[in-house]
């Protein structure tokens, strides 16, 4: 008994090792940024740079449960939120001051839930619509992601711009594709429920100042030219559509008034508000991916075309379990399924290596 | 245009299993340019040795870290089966015996024997015994502690050890073991499972294991090979 309890004691901590060595040894050889241009799409740039950076994250972490601790010795004089917010804020200044990408992940994501989880404790009890604190997380991502660009301008930040870009697309990308399902109109329709985000001067307040920071952080960006005419107009553009759904008065999405939008159940018919706003938001994501892909192609980032096409991949196959999956035979529906696939994966193949071929030409041809 | 004489220096001292960041110091304190000791580590004939050295090298790393799992397995296997008829003298002779012998051959090796991985090894193995150790003595002597506290122990005496004999994969040990400790502490707070707020060691060990590893953070981060230091 004691002896299986041992191998389980010693196994479990060495599957980690070797999955923490594994990463370690890759990081082994190190990536230099005079040999490799794309040296900023790698999170450690030697061995040392990837040990460290996990200590730190390390400590960060238990600067946190180190709060919570002694939060819980002396009586609970702080909420568990507060302590939530001064680790970010501490992970974020040790993120800048030692220029650790991993601290900068986790410090983000920190402050964004803070920020969901403080405003519904200030909204508690005053029935304020849901689609306002949506609103609030979408500013917060367009800002990440113009917050990006704006890092772009200094080479030593060029990496922590990588993770602004790609916090900022997945987490806009995440919500326009929720809200292009059926499922996710139906939660559309239940958030506009409620009184006007006024009702809370904190919400209010914050929102005043995500909308002013994200205003001006673009604007300064496209200033200095690391942001394209069309990347600020579709930033604005995605501004809009997320500052309207949070102005929404009560939508009724289906028909029937109270019908569940269960997944693929059939489930209730859409009302014409419903259609409507499946319709924007189908083009919001159809374009925002298009878009996504030609910005990889103008700044020449392959990584920017590859996500834009794991997304665009991903984007038909879920439309189509969406629009065909009760619509057809299953049969057909899964026949034309694969040769659909078929077609999508010959064209995104070609198209995928045609760009990066194009950059690559492109790139040779100028002079570093 | 790469110097022979150099790129053969730093071929030979690959070839003596010597690490990149101490041929560069070496050769820095003689007065060479970073960019020319790039330039002879990235010379043909130097490049593909040292590939040829990392497959070799990463060969006998796993075996002998595989051979330190079992051997640390069979022990403890065998300890285990026989612990009822132990006393306790003999019990924690046992565990700090076997926990010296394996650090001091894996020194021995490391340092003397210039057998870098075999040693490397062995103070792993060392490292893991030493962590059995915390929690069977703790069981032994029925001390009151929460439990994650003797993963943050075992965690700070690996860092300690990977810092005295410059051992890598003594850091990528105690990296998963803080882990451990960090999910278990908030699971015990929240839930008021196991959770002894009495118990204010928990606290202390938690305040100073963010000191030690913000600190082991620091100190590795200076470790950074110096070309890459515009980057930071």
């Amino acid at each position: 008994m004691l002896g299986d309890l041992l191998l389980i004691f010693l196994l479990g901590p060495i599957g980690i090792i070797i999955v923490i060595f594994r990463h370690m040894s890759g990081r082994k050889k190190s990536v230099n940024p005079k040999e490799n241009k794309e040296w900023y799409l790698h999170l450690a740039l030697s061995r040392e740079d990837a040990v460290s950076q996990l200590f730190l994250l390390l400590s960060f972490f238990f600067l946190g449960v180190t709060l919570l601790a002694l939060n819980r010795d002396f009586g609970d004089p702080l909420s568990w939120r507060t302590i939530l917010f001064i680790t970010s804020l501490v992970g974020l200044v040790g993120a800048y001051y030692l220029k650790t990408i991993y601290t900068l992940v986790f410090s983000l994501v920190g402050l964004t839930s803070w920020w969901v989880v403080q405003t519904n404790v200030w909204i508690d009890g005053k029935d304020i619509k849901k689609s306002t604190l949506f609103a609030g997380v979408a500013f917060l991502m367009l800002l990440f992601y113009s917050l990006g660009h704006l890092h772009e301008k200094e080479k030593k930040f060029k990496r922590f711009a990588l993770v602004y870009l790609v916090l900022g697309i997945i987490a806009v990308t995440g919500v326009l594709f929720i809200f292009s399902t059926k499922p996710g109109i139906g939660v559309l329709g239940e958030m506009t429920k409620g009184a006007s985000f006024v009702g809370s001067w904190q919400l209010t307040l914050s929102l005043l100042v995500f909308i002013a920071s994200l205003v001006g952080t673009t604007l300064y960006a496209a200033a200095k030219k690391l942001l394209s005419p069309f990347e600020l107009l579709a930033v604005f553009a995605l501004t809009c559509l997320f500052g309207i759904t949070a102005l929404l008065p009560e939508q009724s999405m289906f028909v029937q008034a109270g019908l569940s939008y269960g997944f693929y159940s059939g489930g209730g018919e859409l009302s014409s508000t419903g259609v409507l706003w499946a319709l924007i938001y189908n083009f919001a994501i159809f374009f925002e991916l298009l878009g996504l892909l030609f910005s990889g192609y103008i700044r020449r980032e392959t990584w920017l075309i590859n996500l834009g096409a794991l997304f665009l991949f991903l984007l038909i196959v879920v439309k189509y379990f969406d629009w065909f999956f009760t619509f057809f035979d299953k049969s057909i529906f899964f026949i034309s399924a694969g040769v659909l696939l078929f077609v999508v994966g010959w064209f995104m193949e070609k198209g995928r290596r045609y760009m990066i071929t194009n950059i690559k030409k492109e790139t040779q041809q100028i002079p570093q | 245009m790469v110097d022979p004489t150099l790129a053969e220096y730093v071929k030979a001292s690959l070839a003596q299993g010597k690490p990149k960041e101490e041929i560069y110091k070496e050769l820095l304190g003689q007065d060479w340019r970073v960019e020319v000791i790039q330039e002879s580590f990235n010379s043909p004939t130097t490049k593909e040795e040292e590939e040829k050295e990392d497959t070799q090298k990463s060969t006998i790393r796993l075996i002998v870290t595989f051979g330190a799992v079992l051997v640390g397995a069979g022990i403890f296997s065998f300890i285990a089966a026989n612990w009822q008829e132990m006393t306790r003298p003999v019990k924690i002779t046992l565990i700090l015996v076997s926990m010296l012998i394996s650090y001091s051959a894996g020194w021995y090796m490391k340092e003397k024997s210039n057998l870098l991985k075999t040693g490397e090894a062995l103070i792993l193995l060392g490292a893991i015994i030493y962590g059995a150790g915390i929690f069977l003595v703790a069981q032994m002597f029925n001390i009151r502690a929460n439990w994650p506290d003797g993963f943050i122990l075992w965690m700070i005496g690996t860092i300690a050890m990977a810092f005295a004999v410059e051992s890598y994969p003594l850091f990528y040990l105690a990296i998963p073991l803080g882990i451990v400790a960090l999910v278990g502490h908030p699971f015990g707070i929240f839930t008021g499972f196991g959770y002894n707020s009495f118990l204010l060691t928990s606290s202390l060990l938690l305040l100073i294991s963010t000191i030690i590893t913000f600190g082991a953070g620091w100190i590795i981060r200076k470790k950074i090979p110096p070309e890459f230091k515009e980057y930071y």
